[in-house]
């Protein structure tokens, strides 16, 4: 069975929809935002969506945000993919969400006085089931806390749903939005830039948090073809593996990484000279831009110094549990536009980068996209995105 | 799809690593005799882990600066391997970990977040940093055993700990590794969870099981204690909860595949009906499952009469029960069906029968 992507949602710092997504990664430009409404990180930073509510009003900063977000991109994608009504008993449509902290951000408004705790402050994961409900799903909804690799791990298990048949169509994303504790944590670890989001850079110093929802539609090919949904791209197949190393730290040797990109092509019977193009994890970490540079020339053999290669976090940030979802959306318009956004924020090169990254677009050719997330705790996937044939 | 999916390879399950008030260890386990039903609110919500004794299972180093659920997961994970007598050269890629948890990082996030008002980001400790990420418990559970075929953490509120399961058998079926440890392990659950799951939680909980393909079970003549033949996970809307005919349609047709994914032969069917004594909705779904058992004469609640409300161990609940019943199972007969129902409208089912 072919699986295929039918429509995409994004709400990111570089604009709502595909299409405002799109010429956004493209143009390359966007900064990071001082963070004015989180008390108790002063002089901190992040790629920020700033929205007013879908009717125009001033935004109620007590509604669950991550939910917004996740709800405005599962919207887009089913009006994409020409799926308006899932109330249809007959069709079993499921939604699996990725997400790092989820809507965390009521229960530090209680903690910083900013609103009392009541039945919605507690728990930061209800958002998929809050969908599930609005959207009267009767196939799995699931959430995947994998850390930063949770997007493309809910996109391979969505993926999978469908392909064994237990539901019919997929929704399939991360959401994530800034959590005061999480962005604490990693400025206590030194992790984090305090310019911009700089992958692959020489100066680069960490990553910088971001925010957003990105959401696939999935459903088999037939599936697809029976209701004249027109398929954007393929999703062919992803490679999973945990380096058991360190919570924190990639092993260097990147040999998991490597065996997840392996596997990945495996099982999607692509060759690596037949990867027309690959959107890295590409954090801006020293150690994991090294480590994936090192990984990706290996797996990519002599065709690593000219395989394009891209780093989107350089214009969203690091969205977390959103970040693969983010890849894998990316990866379906690399390939409906056969071009690939630049790598922003690229003064310097580091030299043990060695992959064909550029900061301005770089032109695709015919066949796969092999996208990677790598996580806290050294868990990784790849995933090839393929053309429609 | 409201009907079980069937594995086509034979998963079993070869150990179980429970760690819960109630028993630390399938010896302990089995030597319990309650079903895992919540005990009647008393005056505490919170009941302490009091048997756990962290040094005495983990060594003097190594877990200091871990969350507790991190903790609760690498012993389980420790007594599912030793339960399933894996070898302790085992190639780590050949063995995956599929975690559910609800609140391994909450204490932390709680505590994190606090400090931060308080003192700023040196309110926080380099060395527990990392403890704000919900994963860490599964992540965790690699780093100190070495299972690199793949590590994901699920989480929904009740059932993630089934999902885990379910989630981990489709891998192996797929070929990613063929073995996994899955199952689910909590920390400190917030008060207010009360409201939804039950009036007095217990403090954390880990229950790992140890699963296998056949194949690989038989190669290396371990002991399963069942094999799982088939499974399902869905949503239930609140739409189909308030609508008892479309709500009994969709539980029926699930509670009718299950029992033809079952192989012939057996005198039985015993259903584990799981669910948070709290919440309406679950036992909205539950009392259509039951009136499914009651209705069959070879069908039996576990539990009795009003089956299996408990919810004290969060989403590590169902799979205490079910390691629970595997561990206590003494007749080759009767299949297990463990239906799991969330506050929030999920549904994990996993049918097992007895191996030979």
């Amino acid at each position: 069975m072919t699986l295929v992507i039918t429509g995409l949602g994004m709400v990111s710092p570089v604009g709502e929809g595909p299409e405002a997504y799109w010429q956004g990664l493209l143009a390359g430009v966007s900064a990071p935002q001082p963070i004015t409404d989180r008390p108790g990180i002063p002089d901190s930073h992040a790629y920020r969506v700033a929205r007013a509510d879908a009717d125009g009003s001033t935004r109620d900063d007590r509604r669950p945000r991550c939910l917004d977000l996740a709800r405005s991109a599962v919207r887009q994608a089913l009006a994409g993919a020409g799926l308006g009504d899932t109330r249809d008993s007959a069709l079993h449509v499921g939604l699996f969400l990725g997400t790092g902290t989820g809507d965390g951000e009521a229960a530090e408004q209680v903690r910083d006085g900013r609103r009392s705790a009541g039945t919605d402050t507690w728990w930061a994961y209800g958002g998929a089931a809050r969908l599930g409900d609005e959207l009267e799903l009767t196939g799995p909804v699931q959430t995947v806390s994998t850390a930063c690799a949770a997007g493309a791990y809910a996109v391979a298990l969505a993926a999978q749903s469908v392909l064994r048949g237990e539901a019919d169509v997929a929704l399939a994303g991360g959401a994530e939005v800034v959590s005061r504790p999480a962005l604490a944590a990693f400025l206590r670890l030194g992790a984090v830039d305090p310019v911009h989001c700089r992958p692959f850079d020489a100066k680069r110093q960490g990553t910088v948090y971001g925010e957003g929802a990105a959401f696939l539609v999935l459903e088999s090919a037939e599936h697809a073809r029976a209701r004249s949904a027109r398929p954007l791209a393929t999703v062919d197949a992803g490679g999973w593996s945990c380096d058991g190393h360190h919570l924190t730290a990639p092993a260097a040797d990147g040999r998991q990484a490597a065996r997840a990109g392996r596997e990945a092509l495996r099982r999607a019977g692509v060759l690596p000279e037949q990867i027309a193009a690959v959107v890295c994890h590409g954090t801006g970490t020293p150690l994991n831009d090294r480590t994936e540079s090192r990984v990706m020339t290996e797996l990519l053999g002599p065709r690593a110094a000219t395989t394009p290669v891209t780093a989107v976090k350089s214009v969203l940030g690091h969205s977390g549990g959103a970040a693969g979802a983010f890849s894998c959306a990316t990866a379906a318009l690399v390939v409906a536009h056969r071009r690939l956004p630049p790598v922003a924020n690229l003064d310097v090169r580091d030299v043990e980068c060695r992959l064909a990254i550029s900061s301005s677009p770089q032109p695709v050719g015919s066949g796969s996209v092999l996208l990677n997330a790598y996580a806290f705790g050294g868990n990784n996937i790849s995933l090839v995105i393929g053309p429609v044939s | 799809m409201s009907t079980p999916r069937l594995l086509d390879a034979g998963i079993v399950v070869t150990g179980v690593g429970p760690v819960s008030r109630h028993a630390i260890g399938r010896a302990e386990l089995a030597g319990v005799a309650t079903e895992w039903s919540d005990s009647p609110a008393r005056d505490e919500w919170l009941r302490p882990l009091d048997a756990f004794d962290a040094a005495r299972r983990l060594g003097r180093k190594g877990w200091r600066a871990l969350p507790p659920a991190a903790r609760y997961a690498m012993v389980a994970a420790r007594l599912a391997g030793e339960d399933a007598r894996l070898d302790a050269d085992l190639d780590g890629n050949l063995v995956g970990v599929v975690l559910g948890t609800n609140f391994a990082a909450d204490e932390t996030v709680d505590r994190f977040d606090r400090a931060v008002l308080a003192e700023g980001v040196r309110g926080i400790s380099p060395l527990e940093a990392p403890n704000f990420s919900i994963n860490v418990a599964a992540s965790q559970v690699s780093v100190d055993r070495g299972y690199r075929a793949f590590n994901i953490t699920l989480i929904d509120l009740f059932t993630a700990g089934s999902s885990a399961l379910w989630t981990a058998c489709q891998a192996l079926e797929d070929g990613r590794a063929p073995v996994a440890l899955a199952g689910a392990a909590e920390g400190r659950p917030p008060r207010q969870s009360t409201e939804v799951l039950a009036p007095t939680l217990d403090e954390g909980a880990a229950c790992l099981l140890c699963l296998e393909t056949t194949d690989h079970a038989a190669a290396r003549a371990a002991r399963p204690l069942g094999q799982v033949r088939a499974g399902a996970q869905l949503f239930v809307p609140a739409a189909v909860v308030e609508a008892p005919d479309r709500l009994d349609a969709l539980t029926h047709s699930l509670l009718d595949g299950a029992v033809r994914a079952l192989p012939a032969g057996l005198s039985g069917v015993d259903v584990d009906v799981v669910r948070p004594p709290a919440s309406a909705r679950a036992e909205a779904v539950a009392a259509a499952a039951i009136r499914w058992t009651a209705a069959r004469t070879d069908a039996a609640l576990v539990g009795g009469p009003d089956g299996g409300r408990a919810a004290a161990q969060a989403s590590a609940t169902a799979p205490l029960r079910l390691a629970s019943q595997l561990a206590r199972r003494t007749t080759a007969s009767r299949a297990l069906v463990q239906v799991v129902i969330g506050p929030e409208g999920h549904l994990v089912v996993l049918v097992l029968s007895p191996t030979a």
